[in-house]
């Protein structure tokens, strides 16, 4: 049945849209806070996050602008005609690891949250086995389902977290958010990379582009998309410094948590914000696994064209939970954290800049 | 493609039909038919043959027809009272031809609204099986079938699963016909087309497709064609049997069709472009495509002020989260994550719960399927004593149960209220849905707390946005997101407002209703 | 297409189901932690200090909210756990051994630490580092000094709450109805203090003498940041002064004399406004003023409201009262403890950064700039409603 058009293997603008957010927001809005505060002086961290989110919308719009010159094409087809074939096989291969990676790394870090807030005991074998599990069931399914489920997720993820935002009003002191400006440019620069590195994400476009039936607005549903997180970020950053102070948001493992452990209603059953505060951030690391995964196994697949995606799936699951439990401690997911985001500015900025550059020399265009 | 019991479909290839082949065309004479008829239908007793003669040196004739499924009224006023007060006039010139015989007795005597005629005895057997006449003339090989059903029926009574309190109070019976006339009454447009299928391959019951040409996307009737089209089944005695044989996914939890006994709600739907499938035999028709919205909608929602029909679809959505997860909650919280509760509540659960013998996750389902065996033994018993027993069995179990120290009073209170919500849904087999699924819930909850119920939760998440109804994702209008059509979903918009039929239906004619009214 | 693969996570899930449940404990089996209570135990071994730690315990059945039987009333809501170690860690696995009930913070409401055990230097902050790693423990939950011994706080009867540590919780929430009572201090308002090693001013716990125990909250205990220890205790005026001082008296009542006889003025609103004025290291003033409204709630004096005269002779009197209040406090803490409660240093951050980046380590330690600024008070005070009746007698 093709009639209905939006319910087959193609995806619109506003999905696009959902995407974005629904990659951005996810282990690194748990601890951002703490990084900004660390590098910047009162309130100051939310200049980075303006410029870091900048930065990061500035190449969205790089990489939507790549993807849509070649519509309906898979990025091995468009960078091999840039590239050269083998090249590009290259790079899909390579981009297709930091997807896997991420997405491994995404899973551990479920298991060591769930262990820090909820089960002291349970092995994190089991909390990111049954997790993969989830993932693997949705990435399994058809990929226009997975942007059906994006729409359906962010903005309960919105909604809760700007709930929490609101109840934090109150408790907002003037006098933890000031001086402004005291902080140098060492801290500023450090905290737009850091910035810059938990936006990572935008990359998803210069696969899933490729899918949209009108590839020419992916450009303005990305940017419009990645602004989404900026300004969460922002205010949720601001809560946190005015709610906690700048010293005590350094000095908090994942201050954003701690944020909803202070929001307290009294008398009402939402004493304890932490319980649906919890909900959304299992929620909101589930949307960006399920990205990182299916664009790995969308990557493999467009190099290995006979394989079908079930049995890829199925043979991505294992080798990304295994790598999921290689870290031993928290130190070293840390590691892998800062590794993947140097491997994201690698594909996400330099990957793109590069290809559109040479597009543009060239002057290749996949639309004719 | 989206047709997933492909495995049946290749079964229809294989001959079934082991009796004798009775599709054979009819003898001239009228003896030899009558005996075939007999011995095809095995000479029931309820099979009755009144043979007779037209005029004094006319033809012999015999009419067949089964006692019981036929009006004696009809047949008396209309065919025997007919042909024989006027039997001289009629036997005239007989000789000519027996076809010119049959043809005037159907244009000029039988005063019967329907007659055709018929060439088999398959034909033939199938018309008396269904309450008609079959009048068979000595030397032609066809015979007439004259309209006669007339049965015992049930009259036009109040929908028994869906009640409203404003709204109309007829439902569907069990005659299909009853239930065309009642979409029928609503529906005046000559564009209203009624496809009638046969089903069964035994039962060869009627089936019609109700839809409005012209609103409806045409994919949509070729599909729900091709699908009715491929059903083999011995019998259908409920809609049911369609609804799993046609559906996309017979694994999912969730009802892909809705189904209904209220023929507004049908006469809604179709100018909403989508489609209804009567079955003879039973009161509830399906309307295909089937959301994820529309099974939180009741048509009350519509009769009563708009304030009140949003806000009861937004209770109605609580209502179905606390179904789902109330009791899976109480026991991700209870054995794991006492801190998440408020603390005076935690002390007074505590409290309740001291001296138990049982972990919350077998309290729980202790009394979740207790509640489950008393609406089942509430059901099935006589009307009068079912309430008893929901009464004895809420208060008196619930009660003895507290005092005897088994479960905590919190969660007979948790056990009701959830009954209580899973009651409030206007869907009855969505509600059934939910019952099952909340027993998931408490599985997950039981071994990974908190945890366990959201990883569910996106598990059905990614089960209900795979799933489709006729082409259409279960969750539209949400995601795929359908902005116009978010006005007839959790809130019901004022009717005025609501100018453009659904969008996700992507109807042929969109416009519902012209802004500026009639002028 | 998710067919197989659903039937494969299904199997893979009911085999992770047959490994069992790790954390599941039930609600009942608990020790919900009330409050915690640290004291100096007796026997000090080998030269370290060695805590001794009450956890007070919910006994649920005893609270009566559940089934009303016989026995449920005698039982005691509530029971105390006292553990000793020379570290935190040691002393909840010494509790281990002695609860049948393992104790679990997620409910805790209140920290009371005993005065003895806040003057050994350190010994407050390593003592507030387990409660505050704890993940269950939350960041709202109270903090106290007990003047005495604070695990006696813990066990007095109280006569309207079922739980001790709710009594004490409801006082110390009384900051509208008495100045010297401080908004209550949170742990997690303590760790911000703890880590830019400032100086904080600790609601005081005492339990009066005289006639039955009861817990009184009305005086401060100093605490200063920079050496880590809790230096000296405030009397209930110069609580009076802090508060009115920080701005954070939200109500209370202020009783001066008129000729001879007590008015007695009921503080409304009051704020203050501290205005630093910044010329060098040197040379540090701030301006405090003092603003209340509020109305008079007692007269003994018989006095005609209605002359604004009058009322304006009350203003007066009570701008002096508050002024001294102000002064008694400065002479305390600026003088001869010359440690900032006040939180005056962040006035001088706001102000001038850089000059704070530079003295910070010096403000109320070593050099001291915090005793060398000099500080003035400004009062005023505004009648706005002399109550309902003009007089009551003749």
């Amino acid at each position: 049945m093709k009639s209905f058009e939006y319910a087959d293997e193609e995806i619109g603008n506003s999905e696009i849209g959902y995407v974005i957010p629904s990659v951005v927001i996810g282990a690194g809005i748990l601890s951002l806070p703490r990084v900004l505060a660390e590098g910047t002086v009162s309130a100051d961290g939310w200049l980075p996050i303006f410029a870091g989110g900048g930065i990061a919308v500035l190449f969205t719009w790089v990489v939507a602008k790549l993807a849509s010159r070649f519509p309906k094409q898979s990025f091995l087809e468009y960078s091999s005609v840039l590239v050269s074939k083998p090249l590009a096989f290259v790079l899909t291969a390579c981009i297709a690891l930091y997807f896997m990676v991420f997405a491994s790394y995404e899973i551990r870090f479920v298991a060591t949250l769930s262990q820090q807030y909820l089960f002291a005991s349970t092995p994190k074998e089991v909390l990111s086995f049954v997790f993969l599990l989830v993932v693997t069931y949705a990435v399994a399914g058809s990929r226009v389902a997975l942007f059906r489920l994006h729409q359906l997720f962010l903005p309960i993820i919105i909604g809760i977290l700007c709930i929490v935002l609101l109840m934090t009003l109150p408790l907002i002191e003037v006098n933890h958010i000031l001086p402004l400006f005291k902080t140098d440019w060492k801290g500023y620069l450090q905290g737009t990379k850091s910035t810059l590195l938990s936006f990572m994400g935008w990359g998803v476009l210069l696969f899933y582009t490729g899918l949209m039936n009108k590839p020419k607005k992916a450009v303005k549903a990305g940017m419009i998309g990645m602004c989404v997180p900026i300004i969460l970020y922002v205010l949720l950053y601001l809560a946190a410094i005015g709610v906690m102070s700048n010293v005590v948001t350094a000095n908090l493992t994942y201050p954003t948590n701690e944020l909803a452990k202070v929001v307290e209603v009294p008398g009402g059953f939402f004493e304890r914000m932490e319980i649906i505060f919890f909900t959304i951030w299992v929620m909101a690391l589930f949307t960006t696994s399920i990205v990182f995964f299916d664009i790995s196994v969308m990557a493999i697949n467009s190099i290995f064209k006979k394989v079908k995606k079930i049995k890829l799936v199925l043979i991505l699951a294992p080798v990304i939970y295994l790598m999921g439990m290689l870290p031993q401690n928290r130190l070293q997911l840390a590691k892998v954290s800062e590794g993947l985001g140097y491997a994201g500015i690698c594909v996400s900025i330099i990957i793109p800049a590069l290809l559109i550059i040479l597009a543009k020399f060239r002057g290749i265009r996949g639309d004719g | 493609m989206y047709f997933k019991s492909s495995k049946r479909n290749k079964k229809k290839e294989q001959d079934y039909s082991k009796r004798e082949d009775f599709s054979i065309e009819l003898s001239t004479s009228l003896e030899e038919n009558i005996i075939n008829i007999k011995k095809m239908l095995d000479q029931p007793g309820d099979l009755l043959t009144r043979p007779f003669v037209i005029g004094e040196t006319g033809p012999a004739c015999a009419i067949i027809y089964i006692d019981g499924l036929t009006d004696t009224k009809v047949i008396n006023e209309s065919i025997m009272k007919n042909i024989q007060s006027g039997a001289d006039e009629i036997g005239k010139g007989f000789e000519e031809a027996e076809t010119a015989l049959l043809d005037r007795l159907s244009y000029h005597v039988i005063s019967s609204a329907s007659v055709k005629k018929v060439t088999t005895l398959d034909d033939a057997s199938l018309a008396i099986l269904s309450g008609e006449t079959a009048l068979f003339v000595d030397g032609t090989d066809e015979l007439l079938i004259i309209d006669t059903k007339g049965w015992e029926d049930r009259s036009i009574e109040q929908p028994v699963s869906e009640g409203t309190i404003r709204g109309p109070r007829d439902a569907f019976t069990e005659n299909i016909r009853t239930n065309t006339m009642l979409i029928r009454r609503r529906i005046r447009d000559a564009n209203l087309r009624f496809k009638s299928h046969q089903i069964g391959r035994r039962s060869k019951n009627n089936l019609t497709v109700a839809f409005v040409d012209g609103i409806v996307h045409p994919e949509l009737i070729k599909e729900v064609n091709r699908r009715l089209e491929t059903i083999d089944l011995d019998d259908a005695p409920e809609s049911g049997y369609i609804e799993e044989w046609i559906e996309d996914s017979f694994l999912s939890p969730f009802p892909q069709m809705h189904n209904t006994e209220r023929p507004d709600k049908v006469a809604t739907a179709l100018t909403e472009g989508k489609v209804a499938i009567l079955l003879d035999g039973t009161p509830f028709v399906l309307i295909a495509p089937a959301t994820f919205g529309a099974m939180m909608h009741s048509p009350e929602d519509y009769y009563e002020r708009w304030m009140i029909g949003s806000l009861l679809r937004t209770l109605r959505y609580f209502a179905a989260f606390l179904a789902v997860f109330l009791p899976a909650l109480y026991i991700a919280l209870v054995s794991y994550h006492p801190g998440l509760i408020p603390s005076k509540l935690a002390f007074s659960i505590a409290a309740t719960r001291e001296g138990l013998p049982f972990p919350a996750v077998i309290e729980a389902f202790l009394m979740e399927i207790t509640m489950e065996l008393l609406r089942e033994a509430g059901i099935r018993l006589p009307k009068p004593i079912g309430q008893t027993i929901g009464i004895v069995g809420g208060l008196v179990i619930g009660e003895a149960a507290v005092s005897a120290g088994i479960v905590s009073p919190v969660m007979v209170i948790i056990v009701a209220v959830t009954a209580i919500a899973s009651f409030s849904l206007p869907s009855y087999s969505f509600a059934i849905s939910i019952r099952m699924l909340r027993f998931g819930f408490m599985i997950a909850a039981a071994f990974l707390g908190l945890y366990g119920i959201i990883l569910a939760y996106i598990l059905i998440n990614i089960h209900i946005v795979n799933l489709k109804s006729f082409g259409i994702p279960y969750t539209t209008p949400f995601a795929p997101g359908f902005k116009s059509d978010w006005k007839d979903l959790v809130l019901r918009f004022p009717i005025p407002m609501m100018t453009k039929r659904p969008k996700f239906m992507q109807t042929e004619d969109d416009t519902r209703i012209d802004k500026e009214g009639k002028s | 297409m998710g067919k197989r693969i659903s039937y494969i996570i299904l199997a893979s899930l009911s085999l992770l189901f047959l490994t069992g449940c790790w954390d599941q404990v039930q609600i009942e089996q608990r020790g919900f932690v009330l409050g915690a209570a640290i004291d100096l135990a007796d026997a000090p071994s080998n030269g370290d200090p060695s805590f001794a730690l009450t956890y007070q315990i919910v006994a649920p059945g005893g609270l009566g909210g559940g089934k009303a039987q016989g026995q449920s009333g005698q039982q005691k809501p509530f029971f105390n756990v006292t553990a000793r170690g020379s570290t935190m860690f040691d002393i909840t696995r010494n509790m281990a051994s002695e609860t049948s009930r393992t104790p679990y913070l997620g409910h805790n409401q209140l920290v009371i630490i005993s005065s003895e055990v806040a003057k050994i230097p350190h010994a407050f902050t390593n003592i507030l580092d387990i409660f505050l790693r704890d993940h269950e423990m939350r960041r709202t939950v109270k903090v106290l000094i007990a003047a005495d011994q604070a695990k006696g706080v813990l066990q007095f009867k109280s006569p309207t709450a079922k739980l001790p540590v709710a009594h004490i919780v409801s006082i110390a929430e009384n900051a509208r109805k008495n100045i010297a009572i401080a908004p209550p201090l949170q742990i997690g308002e303590v760790h911000e203090y703890l880590l830019i090693g400032r100086s904080v001013a600790i609601p005081l716990i005492t339990m009066s003498s005289q006639g039955k125990k009861k817990p009184q909250i009305n005086r401060m205990a100093v605490y200063h940041g920079p050496s880590e220890r809790m230096v000296d205790i405030l009397s209930n005026e110069e609580t009076k002064g802090l508060n009115l001082i920080k701005g954070e008296v939200q109500g209370g009542a202020i009783t001066v004399e008129i000729k001879g006889e007590s008015v007695v003025y009921e503080i409304r609103r009051a704020k203050s406004s501290i205005v630093p004025k910044i010329k060098g290291k040197d040379d540090i003033k701030f301006n405090v003023k003092i603003e209340t409204e509020g109305k008079i709630a007692e007269s003994f004096a018989n006095i005609d409201y209605r002359d604004p005269a009058n009322v304006s002779k009350v203003e007066k009197k009570v701008e002096k009262e508050l002024e001294r209040l102000a002064t008694v406090t400065l002479e305390k803490l600026h003088e001869d403890l010359q440690v900032d409660v006040f939180d005056f240093a962040r006035y001088v951050k706001k102000a001038d950064y850089q000059l704070w980046m530079s003295i910070k380590e010096d403000w109320d330690s070593g050099k001291n700039y915090f005793s060398q600024s000099t500080i003035s008070i400004q009062t005023d005070t505004v009648v706005r409603s002399e109550g309902a009746v003009i007089d009551t007698e003749e």
